[in-house]
């Protein structure tokens, strides 16, 4: 399951089940919600934009590398459009055969989506708004 | 002539004032140099896509193609 929500809340449930399988002993679940405060202003919303073609196929290719580097199942799910404090952004649900491997193919797909899958972030605070790009780790 | 899309996202779509448009070109030039003639400026940061895959700054334009100018990403 790989998609993008326009206006729709993801479920955790779906993407769960989707990943699941009889050879796989370990789910992981990765959920990321917009913060409420950025450097002591308060957010009022982020707004996604997407490629929308270029997206879905740049998260399939990295679950396709998942598959073939961790044996992972895979699914991700996007939001695009205006999002609000504590409202989920992205899903990613992983299942491997065993644990040590969930957690790397988990963290590999999240990394690997913030560099290469064409997705904007505008951030509106009460200060006023600017395009938000993604740095490494924190 | 070469007929191609241009798409943009982000503060270069608010920076054209378009989401996506129609261009003819006179003359084949690459990706870096479409962008430098569209936006007057360099393209540190900016990556490039054809067809909706990842192209390096010198790939030439093609006719009929859909370039599009992907700034810093911010998706997560």
């Amino acid at each position: 399951m790989i998609a993008l929500a326009y206006n729709d809340d993801i479920s955790i449930e779906t993407l769960e089940n989707a990943v699941q399988h009889p050879d796989c002993g370990a789910d992981l679940l990765f959920v990321g919600r917009v913060r409420g405060v950025y450097k002591g202003q308060i957010v009022q919303y982020l707004e996604y934009e997407a490629y929308d073609k270029m997206a879905i196929a740049a998260m399939q290719q990295i679950a396709d590398q998942a598959k073939a580097e961790f044996d992972a199942r895979v699914a991700i799910v996007h939001r695009v459009g205006r999002v609000y404090p504590n409202q989920i952004s992205v899903v990613i649900a992983v299942s491997t055969p065993h644990r040590a491997a969930s957690y790397d193919a988990s963290r590999f797909v999240l990394e690997s989506l913030k560099q290469d899958v064409p997705i904007w972030k505008l951030e509106v605070t009460e200060q006023g708004q600017a395009w938000k790009q993604n740095h490494k780790p924190s | 002539m070469l007929e191609i899309t241009v798409r943009y996202f982000a503060h270069l779509r608010e920076k054209r004032g378009l989401s996506e448009e129609a261009i003819r070109l006179p003359a084949p030039c690459t990706v870096a140099e479409l962008y430098q003639q569209i936006f007057s400026s360099d393209c540190t940061g900016i990556r490039f896509a054809i067809d909706a895959t990842y192209v390096d700054a010198d790939t030439m334009v093609v006719d009929g193609a859909e370039v599009a100018f992907l700034p810093p990403m911010g998706g997560g």
